[in-house]
């Protein structure tokens, strides 16, 4: 259900600051209370300009995040590739992270380069390699994190997450967490839950491949971060948790 | 529930509780008091609210800053008999 205009928080904390610089006003003015005026012009002024939503409706930036995945999603499946998507930090001749997705099974990771999209590097190593569809959205992330995470550990890469998380809501919370040589990533989603069942419905296979865009911020944050290209070993929805098994190539 | 509005709801309560404690003393200290309470949710919500928020917030820092400094100022100038 969707929540009346004026009911939206920029639109009720913009009322409740008007309310509080009133009081300020009037405590100041016709009362003796000046601390008491200066607490309420604070909290009105505060109220007034922190609160701060942007400006793109939710249907919108859901619409956004659908329809990039949905073109991928296509054109992976006009490519008839069966194999799980492996998470490629930057490494050799690679300067941004990339999915390759094998046209078989995994054996092997080929050479990547930057200007590659198909790759046929022989012996059986033919697959995509695209730029992942969260890479927007882990870009936003890396920008709120003072030191660069690449290579710093299981611990940046939890950082990073919490951003995505908590800074940009795009989960209401996740774990990460290696066991033995697998690393086991779960995101549980809340406002993006109805988002993601709908595209699974209308590209299901996207998941182990590439992973939606959200999904896909996650990942290549674990594989920057670990400073391993990470590959998708199994994938699993379950109620609101997207559950992500992933092993070091 | 958004980080800002969380922000502003512990912001909420730490003037409240200044104003309690303090508020029969001046305005210098409610004022200082204030800026602490600014400065420790800056640092702990840094890693979680957005580039403009976090915007918004160091602007309210920088003019706590300055009153801070015109505090300090009125002091030295208090102790030194100029004022």
């Amino acid at each position: 259900m969707k929540n009346s205009k004026l009911l939206r928080p920029e639109y009720t904390s913009k009322m409740i600051g008007a309310v509080f610089l009133g009081m300020s006003v009037y405590l100041f003015f016709f009362t003796s209370y000046t601390n008491a005026a200066l607490g309420a012009f604070f909290i009105g002024i505060f109220t007034l300009f922190i609160i701060h939503v942007s400006t793109v409706e939710e249907d919108t930036a859901i619409a956004e995040l659908r329809s990039g995945a949905i073109s991928l999603h296509e054109l992976l499946e006009d490519l008839e590739l069966s194999g799980k998507g492996v998470v490629v930090c930057p490494r050799k001749d690679l300067t941004v992270s990339r999915i390759y997705i094998p046209a078989g099974e995994f054996d092997e990771l080929p050479d990547l380069y930057d200007e590659m999209t198909i790759v046929s590097g022989g012996r059986g190593k033919v697959g995509v390699s695209v730029v992942p569809p969260g890479k927007p959205l882990l870009d936003e992330a890396k920008q709120k994190m003072e030191y660069d995470m690449e290579g710093q550990g299981i611990e940046a890469a939890r950082e990073c997450m919490g951003y995505l998380s908590e800074g940009m809501e795009l989960a209401r919370s996740f774990s990460l967490r290696e066991e033995d040589d697998k690393i086991k990533l779960r995101i549980t989603l809340q406002k993006y839950d109805d988002y993601c069942e709908d595209l699974r419905d209308e590209a299901e296979k996207i998941c182990p491949r590439t992973g939606c865009p959200i999904c896909s911020a996650y990942l290549t944050a674990g594989s920057e971060a670990l400073s391993k290209p990470l590959k998708i070993t199994e994938f699993e929805k379950e109620e609101q948790h997207v559950k992500y098994t992933l092993e070091e190539v | 529930m958004q980080v800002s509005q969380k922000l502003a709801i512990a912001m909420t309560f730490w003037a409240a509780l200044i104003l309690t404690l303090v508020g029969n003393q001046g305005i210098e200290l409610f004022s200082i008091l204030i800026l602490i309470g600014l400065l420790i949710s800056r640092e702990l919500s840094s890693v979680y609210i957005r580039i403009s928020t976090a915007n918004r917030l160091d602007t309210f820092i920088q003019i706590g800053i300055v009153v801070f400094i015109g505090i300090v100022m009125r002091r030295i100038l208090t102790i030194l008999g100029l004022l």
